[in-house]
C-alpha cells in the first residue's frame, strides 16, 4: 500500500480483515474471508483457449442461462420476496466462486459461496457425505456465508463425465424460517438461537430428488410448510435447469472452455475494476451514519466509513464502530458488510460493468470487530442488513464525491432510500391459506436525487435494482390485509436543487379475520438517507398505526372526503381511533378488523442547495402532491399564488436573497464551530450502546472527527 | 387454385409492404412509409404490386376479394403524447397507481442494458396528468363484496371537476371492478345523467370492467388509457383510408390485422390491438407455412436495419400469448401474440470499450446509417462488417438501389475496431459478425427454451428481413438449430402474414377459484366457471354475428389459466368444450395442467400439495379464412441455371481465412440443385450466406433451405 494507507492507524485488539468468530462445524471463517480461488489446471487450459470475443460470447451465454433460470424461479415460487425479485440464480466456478449471477439483489452475487467451498473442503472427500452428480445442498446460516436465516439457498454441482465444471446455485428471501416471530424477521431476538433454522450446508437430495425424511424435518420446523415445500421444489427445479443448460454448453465447447470461461470472467472483471479505479482521484474520503435503535429499544449506534483510494486500489475501512450489544438482531457479519457494498458499487460506481465478485478484487475490506458491524456468532443476526446498509449509504456518499471529477459523473447521486420500515404479515388470507411474509411494498422506495435530475418516486427496493412491487389486487389476495391506498405522499423525500424520490405509502387494514403484524426497521429519528452537496436527507420513518379505528365502518358512514394518506392521517387524524407512532422494530402484535397500518419505505436524499431549485419545478411538486405549501414557501423560499400555482419571479428572487443573507448571518469561523461542536454530547441514556464518546473504541479521544489518521 | 385476389398490407416504420395473392402467384410491392400521411405509401405500394399483374392500383383494388391492413398508426401518437385530453376516475387512494405502476415500471419497454441502469432510471410521462386524476371514496373487496359504498354526490363533484378542466373522455378504473363492476357502471350512469350527449357532445366513458376485466389495477388502467388515448387518431386514419379505398374501387370490408393473431372489421377492432400487428402477422404467416411443411416448432426471425425480431411456433400453435406484454413503455393486459425484439440489426454499432469488443445496443439507424451508406455515418456497424467480409456486394445492395462504399466500411472498422484491438480488418469484421450472431442466437435459445419448455434443437428457423439470411447460419448455430428456411418474400413477411389471418376475437376474464386441493377435485368450481364461460361465448357470438359470420362455422377455443396454489405465474391449458359438465372434466383439465407444468419445468417442480387454482379464462372465437399456399413464382423457368453468376473474395473465419466464393442469383436457381458452402445466394433484397459446412437448396415452392452438413 502507498503513502495514504500508511497513515491509517487501526486499533490494537480488534480484527479488521476477517470475521470476529472462529471455526465451527459448518463454517470456516477462512473460506468466508478468502478471495477468488486460483485457477485449476483445467481452468487455465480453458482460459488460454478462449479469445476475447469468445469470452464475450461465452459470458453472454452463461448470463442468458441464469436469466432463463431467474424467470423459471420467479414463476414457480410463491414467497412474496422471491416473486418480487429478492432472489438470485447463479453459476459458480468449480472452486465455488460466483461467476455469473442473475439477481434482483446484488449482495446475493457476493454471498453463499463459502458454503459451497465448505462442501468442497470438508465434505467432498468425506465418505459419509461425498459429492456426486445430482446432489442437492441446502443452506441458510448467516454465519456460514449467508444473510439471515430467512434467505434460503440450494446449490448443486455440475459434473460432466465426473469432472466438476461448476455449480448451480439458486435462492432468495423466503420468509418464514421457524424463528420466534412468524414470517422471518424477529426484531426482539437477541441470540441466534431465537432465529429459527440454521443450516450450514446440508445435502437434502440425491439424483435431483429431495429426501423425504429431510423434507419432513424442514416442514415440521416452520409455520407455513406449504410455502416452504413449494419454494424448495422451485429452487431444485431451477438448479436442474441451470445444470442442464451448462452441460449443453460443455457439449458444444468442451469441459476446459466452460470451466476456464467461468474463471476468466472473474479475472477480466478484476482487471476492468482496477482500470476504472485508476481513473479516479487519489485521496481519503469519509462519511458517517448513526442509527437510533438496537432492536429492542432506542439507542445511538455509529457506523463510520473511510475509503482510501490509491492507484488502482480501494481500501474500505469501518473503524470506530459501536460495540456488540445483546439487545437485538442488528448485528452484521464481515462477509455481509463486504457483500452489501455491491449494492452501490454494481449499480453506480462500476456502472456498465458486468456485476460479479471479480469487481471486488481490488477492494480491501477492513471492518472493526467485534462490533455491530463485525460481530460474534452468538448474537442475533436477522437485521444485519440494517448495519451493512449504513456502510453502503456512506459508500454512496463517498462514491459520489470520488466520481464527481471523473469520466463517470453520470453516477453522482444521493443514496437510494434505506429508511425502510417493513411489516411482516401473518394470518389467513381470503383464500384460506396461511400466510406469513412481507409484501412487495418495500420495493417502492424513493431514489436519491441525481446531479442532473430529480430522483424517481417509488422505484425499487433498496437492495435490488430489479424488483417488482406487484399490484394491490394481487397482494390483497395473497396476504391477510386489505390495502386501502397506495399513494405518493407529501414531504417524505429529501429536498434540494434536485429532489429525492418519494416512496409509495400504503395504508392497509386488517381483514375480517384480523392479522398479526411484526415490524422491523431503523431510522425512526435519524435518517439513513443522506442528501449530498447541500441536499436535505430523506426524512426518518417510524412505525405508524391506528388502532380501534374500524376504518371500513367509518368510511362507509362518513359523508365528507377522508384523505387516505400518511400526511393527512398524521397531521389531521381524520378518523377516530388510537394513533400510535413508535419505534419501528416491534414484536408480533394482533390487529383487529379495520385497524390501520401505514407502510412507507422512505424517500431519497436531495442534491444541491434548495435555493437553486427551479421555482417552476417546485410548482410541479405541488401539482403532483409531493410537497406541501409549507415546504414550497419555507424550504424552497418560493413566492407563489396558492390558487393558480404561478410563481412570483421577482418576489422569489428577493426571498431567496434574504435566505442567503440569513445563512451568512448564522455562519461562524471553522475553529469557533469546532470548539462549540466538541462540547456537544448526547445524554447518557442515548449512549448506552454507543461505546465511548465520541470514539467508541478509543477512550479519551478528543479530536474533532472520527477515524484515526495521522 | 382460384383466381381470387387477396391483398395484404403492412405499414412499418421504414417501408410499407404490400403482398398480393392471385391464384397460385404471390407478388409484392414496396414503398417508403410516408409518416405525414400513411395512405400515400399504401397507395404507392399497391400501385407497384399491381404493375406486376399488368394492372393499375384501382384495377387491382376493384377485383380484390379482401384486404387485410396492418399498421402501427398509434406509435407516434404515443411517443409524442398526441391524443385527446382524458380524465381518470379511480378509487380514492389509488390516484397515483399510474405513476407508481409496479415500481419497476420505469424499466418497462427499455433495452436489456437500460433495464438494469437504475441510477439513470426515468419513468415516461403519464398519458393523463396527475391533476386530471380524481379519486372517489368506495371500495370493493377481492370477492366482490362492497366494503365502502360509492357516494353519488362525491362522484358528481369529481365529474364536474374533470369537465371544468376540459377533458374529452373519462376513463374509470376502480379496485376489483373485474369482480364487481357495479360501482363503475354507476359512475357511467351518473356521467350520462349529468352530461347527456346534447349537453357536452361526444364524451366517451371507458370502463375498465368492460375493456379489461382482469386483476391488476395498474395494468388495467394503462390498458384502458391506451385504448382511449389512441381511439381518435386510429379511427380517423382507418376511416379515411377506408374511404380512399372505396373511391379507388375496393368494395369489400377492410379487415384490420391485430396483435391477437387475427383480423377483424374496423368496427370490431380496439386501437390497442394494432400494436405489433406486423410482426404478429409474420408469425401467423410462418405458422401457415410450417403447416404446409409439417414443421411443428419454428423460430421466426426477422433481422432488419435496426432490430432483430423473434416469434415462435410451438407444436403447431400459432397464437402463444405473452404474459404481461409491454406496449411502448406501458405494461398492459392485451392478448398479444408473443414476439420479442432483441435489438440487433444491420445498423447496430460496433465499438471497443475497456479493450473489449461490443456490438449494440446503439444503432446508426437509416440516417446516418452504416459507414458504407456514405451518408455521414462514421461508426462501424454490422452491415459494414458484412461488406468487408465480402458477403454483401456494394453494387447490388437492395438490387443496386443503394450503392455502398466499401472503402468507408473498411476504414470505419479498421480505425474503430481493428487498430484498438490490434487485429486485421477481416478479423475485426469477422469478430463483429461472430459476436452479433452469437448473441442473437443465444437469446433465441433462451426465449425458445423458456417459452416452450422444449430443447431448441427441436426447432428450425425461418429467416426474414434484409439481414436475416446474411446472418441466419450464424445465429442458428448459436441457437443450436441446424436448418434455416429463407423466402423470396422474406423482406415483406408481415404483409405476407396478413393473408393468413383468420377473423379472430379474443376475450379474457379473471376468474379465481380452487380446482383441486388435498386430493379432491372441486365440484363447486363448475357452476361459477360455467357462468363466466357462458358470458364469454355470448359476447363472442354477438361480435362474430356482427362480423357477418355464420355462427355454426365459428370455432371456439377456451384456455383455462391455471397455477399451483398461490403462485403468480399461470399456464394456459386448452379446453375445446364451452363448459364443464362434471368433476371428471375438472380432473381432466387439472391433469393437463400438471403434465404441461412438468414438461415445462421438470417433474420435480410439480407440487400437487399446493392445490391447483384457476386464475382466468380466455376465449378465442375463430372464423377461418382461406390461407395462401406457397407456390413457385411465374415466368422463372426460362432463366434457370446451375452455374454461378460470378465469384468474389469472402472471409470465412480465423481458420479458413479469405476464400474465392461462388455467387448465385437466387431467382435463377433450379429446384434440384444443392449448393455447398462457401457460397453466396443473392436476391434483390438479401443475400443468403452459406458458410463452409452448410448447404443451400431451393425446393419446389422456391423456399431456400440452409442446412448444417456437419454433426456435433
Amino acid at each position: 500500500m502507498g503513502d495514504l494507507m500508511g497513515n491509517i492507524r487501526l486499533h490494537d485488539g480488534f480484527v479488521y480483515d476477517r470475521h470476529a468468530y472462529e471455526l465451527a462445524p459448518g463454517r470456516d471463517p477462512e473460506l468466508l474471508a478468502g478471495g477468488i480461488e486460483p485457477p485449476s489446471d483445467l481452468e487455465l487450459k480453458g482460459m488460454e483457449a478462449l479469445s476475447a470475443v469468445e469470452l464475450e460470447v461465452f459470458q453472454h451465454k452463461i448470463t442468458s442461462i441464469v436469466e432463463e433460470a431467474r424467470e423459471v424461479y420467479m414463476a414457480l415460487s410463491i414467497s412474496e420476496g422471491i416473486i418480487t425479485g429478492d432472489m438470485n440464480t447463479s453459476v459458480f466456478t468449480a472452486e465455488g466462486d460466483p461467476a455469473v449471477v442473475a439477481t434482483g439483489i446484488f449482495f446475493h452475487t457476493l454471498l453463499n459461496y463459502p458454503q459451497v467451498k465448505y462442501i468442497l473442503k470438508y465434505y467432498r472427500d468425506d465418505p459419509t457425505v461425498g459429492l456426486h452428480d445430482g446432489d442437492v445442498y441446502f443452506f441458510n446460516d448467516p454465519t456460514c456465508g449467508g444473510v439471515h436465516t430467512f434467505d434460503m439457498f440450494v446449490s448443486a454441482p455440475i459434473f460432466h463425465n465426473d469432472v466438476l465444471i461448476g455449480w448451480a446455485e439458486v435462492g432468495g428471501h423466503q420468509g418464514e424460517c421457524g424463528s420466534m416471530s412468524p414470517g422471518g424477521f424477529s426484531p426482539t431476538a437477541t441470540t441466534r438461537w431465537e432465529e429459527g433454522l440454521h443450516v450450514g450446508a446440508l445435502r437434502i437430495g440425491d439424483n435431483w430428488e429431495l429426501r423425504q425424511d429431510i423434507l419432513d424435518f424442514f416442514l415440521n420446523s416452520v409455520r407455513n410448510p406449504f410455502v416452504f415445500a413449494s419454494d424448495l421444489k422451485a429452487r431444485v427445479a431451477t438448479c436442474k435447469r441451470i445444470r442442464d443448460r451448462v452441460l449443453r454448453e460443455v457439449e458444444r465447447r468442451g469441459e476446459a472452455e466452460v470451466a476456464g470461461g467461468l474463471r476468466k470472467i472473474l479475472a477480466v472483471s478484476a482487471d476492468l475494476a482496477m482500470q476504472r479505479i485508476s481513473q479516479l482521484n487519489d485521496g481519503v474520503y469519509r462519511s458517517v451514519i448513526f442509527n437510533d435503535g438496537v432492536g429492542l429499544e432506542s439507542g445511538l449506534i455509529r457506523l463510520p466509513t473511510t475509503v482510501v483510494k490509491e492507484g488502482d486500489r480501494l481500501t474500505v475501512i469501518n473503524q470506530g464502530v459501536s460495540p456488540e450489544n445483546n439487545m437485538g438482531p442488528q448485528h452484521c457479519t464481515w462477509h455481509l458488510m463486504r457483500a452489501s457494498m455491491g449494492v452501490y458499487l454494481f449499480t453506480y460506481f462500476f456502472r456498465g460493468l458486468a456485476p460479479n465478485i471479480g469487481l471486488l478484487e481490488p477492494i480491501r475490506t477492513l471492518v472493526e470487530g467485534p462490533s455491530v458491524a463485525n460481530c460474534g456468532a452468538e448474537v442475533a443476526h436477522g437485521e444485519g442488513t440494517t448495519i451493512s446498509a449504513m456502510n453502503v449509504q456512506n459508500l454512496h456518499v463517498i462514491g459520489s464525491k470520488m466520481l464527481f471529477d471523473s469520466p463517470f459523473k453520470l453516477s453522482v447521486s444521493a443514496p437510494f432510500s434505506r429508511n425502510v420500515m417493513i411489516y411482516v404479515y401473518a394470518g389467513i388470507n381470503s383464500y384460506g391459506y396461511r400466510a406469513a411474509n412481507f409484501t412487495g411494498t418495500q420495493n417502492l422506495a424513493g431514489q436519491g436525487a441525481r446531479f442532473d435530475m430529480d430522483g424517481e418516486h417509488a422505484s425499487g427496493f433498496y437492495w435490488a435494482s430489479v424488483t417488482d412491487s406487484g399490484e394491490v389486487e394481487e397482494s390483497d389476495m395473497r396476504l391477510p390485509m386489505v390495502t386501502l391506498a397506495r399513494v405518493i405522499d407529501k414531504d417524505i423525500h429529501g429536498f434540494g436543487k434536485f429532489r429525492g424520490g418519494t416512496p409509495s405509502v400504503e395504508i392497509s387494514a386488517a381483514p375480517v379475520s384480523g392479522c398479526d403484524l411484526t415490524t422491523r426497521g431503523a431510522s425512526d429519528r435519524l435518517s439513513h438517507n443522506p442528501g449530498i452537496f447541500g441536499g436535505y436527507s430523506g426524512p426518518p420513518n417510524p412505525r405508524f398505526v391506528v388502532k380501534k379505528v374500524d376504518v371500513f365502518s367509518q368510511l362507509s358512514q362518513r359523508t365528507d372526503e377522508v384523505e387516505l394518506s400518511q400526511y393527512s392521517l398524521a397531521k389531521e387524524h381524520p378518523l377516530s381511533g388510537e394513533y400510535q407512532f413508535s419505534y419501528s422494530s416491534q414484536p408480533t402484535e394482533h390487529f383487529d378488523y379495520g385497524d390501520l397500518f401505514v407502510h412507507g419505505v422512505g424517500g431519497g436524499g436531495g442534491y444541491g442547495d434548495v435555493l437553486e431549485r427551479d421555482p417552476d419545478d417546485v410548482m410541479d411538486d405541488l401539482r403532483e402532491n409531493v410537497i406541501s405549501f409549507d415546504v414550497a414557501r419555507n424550504v424552497y423560499r418560493v413566492v407563489f399564488d396558492q390558487d393558480t400555482l404561478t410563481v412570483d419571479g421577482p418576489g422569489t428572487q428577493a426571498e431567496r436573497e434574504l435566505a442567503r443573507k440569513e445563512r451568512l448571518k448564522r455562519g461562524k469561523p471553522f475553529a469557533e464551530f469546532i470548539a462549540e461542536w466538541q462540547k456537544l454530547r448526547p445524554s447518557d441514556d442515548k449512549l448506552l450502546y454507543y461505546g465511548d464518546w465520541p470514539e467508541p473504541n478509543a477512550p479519551g479521544y478528543s479530536k474533532p472527527f472520527w477515524g484515526l489518521f495521522s | 387454385m382460384s383466381d381470387v385476389i387477396r391483398i395484404g398490407v403492412d405499414v412499418g416504420g421504414t417501408f410499407t409492404d404490400v403482398v398480393v395473392s392471385r391464384g397460385g402467384a404471390t407478388v409484392h410491392g414496396k414503398s417508403d412509409t410516408t409518416a405525414f400521411d400513411l395512405r400515400v405509401g399504401v397507395t404507392n405500394a399497391i400501385e407497384e404490386a399491381a404493375q406486376l399483374f399488368e394492372m393499375t392500383g384501382p384495377e387491382l383494388l376493384g377485383l380484390a376479394e379482401s384486404m387485410v391492413y396492418s399498421t402501427t398508426v398509434g406509435t407516434n401518437a404515443l411517443i409524442e403524447h398526441k391524443g385527446p385530453v382524458l380524465g381518470l376516475i379511480t378509487t380514492h387512494g389509488f390516484e397515483d397507481a399510474l405513476l407508481i405502476g409496479r415500481g419497476r415500471n420505469w424499466a418497462d419497454g427499455l433495452a436489456v442494458e437500460e433495464r438494469y441502469d437504475r441510477g439513470r432510471a426515468r419513468r415516461p410521462q403519464p398519458l393523463i396528468s396527475r391533476d386530471l386524476v380524481v379519486g372517489v371514496h368506495e371500495r370493493i373487496g377481492n370477492k366482490g363484496e362492497v366494503l365502502v359504498p360509492l357516494r353519488d354526490d362525491e362522484v358528481m363533484k369529481k365529474i364536474q371537476y374533470l369537465v371544468d378542466r376540459g377533458v374529452r373522455g373519462i376513463v374509470v378504473v376502480l379496485l376489483y371492478s373485474y369482480v364487481n363492476p357495479d360501482h363503475e357502471r354507476r359512475i357511467r350512469e351518473l356521467i350520462r345523467e349529468q352530461y347527456p350527449e346534447v349537453y357536452l357532445g361526444h364524451m366517451p366513458v371507458f370502463l375498465s370492467s368492460e375493456l379489461s376485466p382482469q386483476m391488476g389495477e395498474y395494468r388495467r388502467t394503462t390498458t384502458c388509457i391506451l385504448d382511449a388515448f389512441l381511439r381518435l387518431e386510429t379511427e380517423e386514419h382507418l376511416v379515411a383510408l377506408n374511404e380512399d379505398l372505396r373511391e379507388s374501387g375496393y368494395s369489400k370490408p377492410l379487415l384490420i390485422a391485430k396483435c391477437t393473431g387475427g383480423a377483424s372489421s374496423l368496427s370490431r377492432t380496439r386501437p390497442i390491438q394494432l400494436f405489433g400487428s406486423g410482426p404478429v402477422s409474420g408469425i401467423i404467416g410462418a405458422t401457415s407455412i410450417s403447416r404446409d411443411y409439417r414443421l411443428p416448432n419454428v423460430f421466426l426471425t426477422d433481422m432488419g436495419g435496426t432490430s432483430f425480431d423473434l416469434g415462435l411456433v410451438v407444436e403447431g400453435h400459432e397464437r402463444i400469448y405473452e404474459y404481461d406484454p409491454v406496449i411502448d413503455r406501458w405494461r398492459v393486459q392485451v392478448p398479444l401474440v408473443a414476439h420479442w425484439s432483441i435489438g440487433a440489426g444491420g445498423g447496430s454499432i460496433a465499438s471497443v470499450q475497456d479493450g473489449i469488443l461490443k456490438v449494440g445496443p446503439q444503432s446508426a439507424h437509416s440516417l446516418p446509417g452504416p459507414a458504407c451508406y456514405a451518408r455521414g455515418g462514421e461508426e462501424p456497424t454490422v452491415t459494414d462488417a458484412d461488406v468487408v467480409l465480402g458477403y454483401i456486394d456494394p453494387d447490388y445492395f437492395l438490387g443496386g438501389r443503394i450503392p455502398l462504399d466499401r472503402f468507408k466500411a473498411e476504414r470505419a472498422i479498421n480505425e474503430k475496431i481493428a487498430k484498438p484491438l490490434g487485429i486485421s480488418s477481416y478479423e475485426a469484421a469477422w469478430s463483429i459478425k461472430r459476436l452479433v450472431d452469437a448473441m442473437m442466437g443465444q437469446e433465441i435459445y433462451r426465449i425458445a427454451a423458456q417459452m416452450s419448455g422444449l430443447d431448441p434443437r427441436d426447432f428450425i428457423a425461418f429467416a426474414y428481413g434484409g439481414a436475416g439470411p446474411v446472418h441466419a447460419t450464424g445465429y442458428a448455430d448459436a441457437a443450436d438449430v441446424s436448418k434455416v428456411a429463407t423466402f423470396e418474400f422474406g423482406s415483406v413477411g408481415g404483409a405476407y402474414g396478413t393473408l393468413s389471418l383468420d377473423i379472430v376475437q379474443v376475450y379474457e376474464r379473471t376468474h379465481s377459484d380452487i380446482l383441486y386441493l388435498k386430493g379432491k377435485y372441486n365440484e363447486a368450481s363448475i357452476a361459477p366457471m360455467n357462468k363466466v364461460m357462458e358470458a364469454l361465448v355470448k359476447e363472442a357470438e354477438r361480435d362474430m354475428d356482427e362480423e357477418g359470420f355464420d355462427l355454426s362455422r365459428i370455432r371456439f377455443e377456451f384456455e383455462i389459466l391455471q397455477r399451483f396454489g398461490q403462485q403468480r405465474h399461470v399456464l394456459p391449458i386448452s379446453w375445446s368444450a364451452r363448459s364443464f359438465t362434471d368433476v371428471l372434466q375438472i380432473r381432466e383439465v387439472v391433469e393437463a395442467f400438471v403434465k404441461a407444468y412438468g414438461d415445462a419445468y421438470g417433474k420435480g417442480a410439480v407440487f400437487l400439495e399446493a392445490g391447483v387454482e384457476v386464475l382466468g379464462l380466455r376465449l378465442s372465437a375463430i372464423g377461418e379464412v382461406p390461407r395462401p399456399r406457397l407456390e413457385g413464382l411465374p415466368g422463372r423457368e426460362a432463366n434457370l441455371t446451375t452455374e454461378p453468376t460470378g465469384h468474389r473474395r469472402a472471409y470465412w473465419g480465423f481458420e479458413l481465412g479469405e476464400m474465392d466464393t461462388a455467387v448465385y442469383r437466387r431467382d435463377c436457381l433450379p429446384g434440384d440443385l444443392k449448393i455447398m458452402g462457401p457460397a453466396l445466394i443473392e436476391s434483390v433484397d438479401t443475400v443468403s450466406v452459406v458458410p463452409p459446412g452448410w448447404s443451400f437448396a431451393l425446393d419446389g415452392r422456391r423456399v431456400g433451405w440452409l442446412e448444417h452438413e456437419e454433426t456435433d
